[in-house]
């Protein structure tokens, strides 16, 4: 029962925390020099999905991710929902096939998907012919975002673990309560 | 058929997945956008949180700000510095005050030079994008706000509403690299399209490379469409690059507002084409032989 409650709780939780990341990207980060420090959590929870979910489930709940931040941006219609989806389509290839899991690679993951993430938005701009004022910005941005999602990306996702373990959507979780259970059963 | 969708099902997912953007994808220029009703609905569960989260944030500032930076003054020093404390606090609250004045009357002062209808608006958000740079204010379409409407502030243009909802707007500032606002250069009446360029600047566009253009000329809104005032400051030109080829030259502009202070804003609700404010900017010897002196600094 509290099983099931916990992780009907998950999805729920991880939209509060999308909102709370974008009410604080867009509250606390209102700063030029800010800016160059403000990490885009969405990339970091999209990413999450892509590694850690089903196909189907992660996503949709990247569509709705995306979907929460075209709402708060003033970007083109779509623009994110294609951007998010590709770097979530794409991460999940890469992890499929080229596995690699340990601190460094978390790292590397981080600020390749920095890197990459802002380029396909350049990318995607240039497509709708509207690239001509971003170039520079593009690029201005490119090296403090990598380092500051390189940086984050292995606290980010030791929250995003924990919280999954909390709501029992990592099986890990589930069987060990299964067993406390049952070593508790076996006491009385 | 269900035996071909269970064997093909992860493609369908992933046509599906990439189908759904790629539908939703605005192709055509940035035109207002209004909300739709899933997007309401959207907003009326997600802005609270925002609003909440604003005022705990200048909670906690104004709490350490006015409290914990004094209490170990005040454990030193006893009852004197107690007053102290009160007296300071106070001081700093009369200043703020003094500052929100000067702010409120400046915009006011603006408001009658240019004849203009206006609605105040607060600032509550900026983009949480890093490539656009719109911001939400905290007046809606409960306070006669629309779509286009111009947004300004005493130093000049701010930007325009993109879209509204009930109780808040979002505003596409001039430093968004999707903007452009009708300019022309004040000295030589040279005119072209102002856009973003980046967290501090903007662009002259389209303006001919024989245009008689220099760095320190100001800026002004050229009042076509109808939506802003003539003659409100839109920024000030600080370098010019001319190629010996090619029919347009590079002109960057630094705007007249300071958009890392923008606190409160007006929303121009209504633009008067009264000519009073011509004679602010305007030198033309048809519109006014005296320039009078106007409320923003060129």
């Amino acid at each position: 029962m509290k099983i099931g409650i916990l992780k009907i709780l998950n999805i729920p939780g991880l939209m509060l925390i999308a909102l709370i990341s974008l009410a604080l990207q867009g509250t606390l980060f209102n700063n030029v020099s800010l800016a160059f420090f403000q990490p885009d959590v969405i990339l970091f929870l999209v990413l999450w999905l892509a590694m850690k979910r089903t196909f189907a489930e992660g996503g949709v709940l990247t569509l709705l991710l995306a979907y929460l931040v075209e709402l708060k941006s003033g970007v083109p219609q779509g623009l994110f929902l294609t951007h998010y989806m590709m770097i979530y389509v794409g991460t999940r290839f890469l992890y499929r096939n080229f596995r690699v899991w340990n601190r460094r690679s978390l790292i590397l993951i981080g600020v390749g998907a920095a890197v990459i993430s802002r380029l396909n938005i350049l990318f995607l701009m240039y497509l709708l012919n509207k690239s001509d004022n971003l170039w520079f910005h593009t690029l201005q941005l490119l090296a403090p975002t990598a380092i500051i999602h390189g940086i984050l990306i292995p606290f980010v996702f030791r929250f995003l673990h924990r919280f999954d373990f909390l709501t029992f959507k990592n099986p890990e979780a589930e069987h060990r309560y299964e067993r406390d259970f049952h070593l508790d059963e076996e006491m009385i | 058929m269900l035996k071909l969708m269970k064997q093909y099902r992860f493609y369908l997912i992933l046509l599906l997945f990439l189908l759904i953007p790629l539908l939703s994808i605005d192709t055509t220029n940035r035109s207002p956008r209004d909300y739709r009703f899933y997007d309401r609905i959207a907003l009326a569960i997600t802005t609270p949180f925002e609003i909440a989260i604003h005022w705990t944030l200048d909670t906690v500032v104004g709490f350490y700000e006015n409290y914990i930076s004094l209490w170990k003054t005040r454990k030193e020093n006893g009852e004197l510095i107690d007053e102290n404390r009160k007296l300071v606090n106070t001081i700093l609250n009369l200043r703020e005050l003094e500052q929100e004045n000067l702010r409120f009357r400046n915009l006011l002062q603006f408001k009658e030079t240019f004849k203009v209808d206006t609605v105040v608006a607060r600032m509550i958000a900026k983009d949480v994008s890093t490539d656009f740079r719109t911001i939400r204010i905290n007046r809606g379409k409960s306070s006669g706000i629309a779509p286009n409407m111009a947004v300004v502030n005493a130093e000049g243009v701010v930007g325009r509403v993109l879209r509204v909802n009930e109780e808040t707007s979002d505003v596409v500032t001039i430093l968004d690299p999707l903007s452009a606002i009708d300019a022309y250069i004040l000295r030589s009446r040279v005119r072209g399209i102002v856009e973003g360029l980046s967290d501090t600047l903007c662009q002259l566009k389209f303006a001919l490379r024989v245009d008689d253009i220099l760095p320190g000329d100001l800026l002004l809104s050229s009042g076509l469409g109808g939506n802003f005032p003539k003659g409100v400051p839109v920024g000030t030109v600080i370098k010019v690059t001319r190629k010996s080829y090619g029919i347009t030259q590079k002109v960057e502009v630094r705007p007249s507002v300071d958009f890392s202070k923008v606190e409160e804003v007006m929303v121009v609700t209504r633009a008067d084409a009264a000519p009073a404010h011509m004679q602010l900017f305007d030198p033309a010897p048809e519109a006014s032989p005296a320039p009078a002196k106007g409320p923003a600094k060129p």
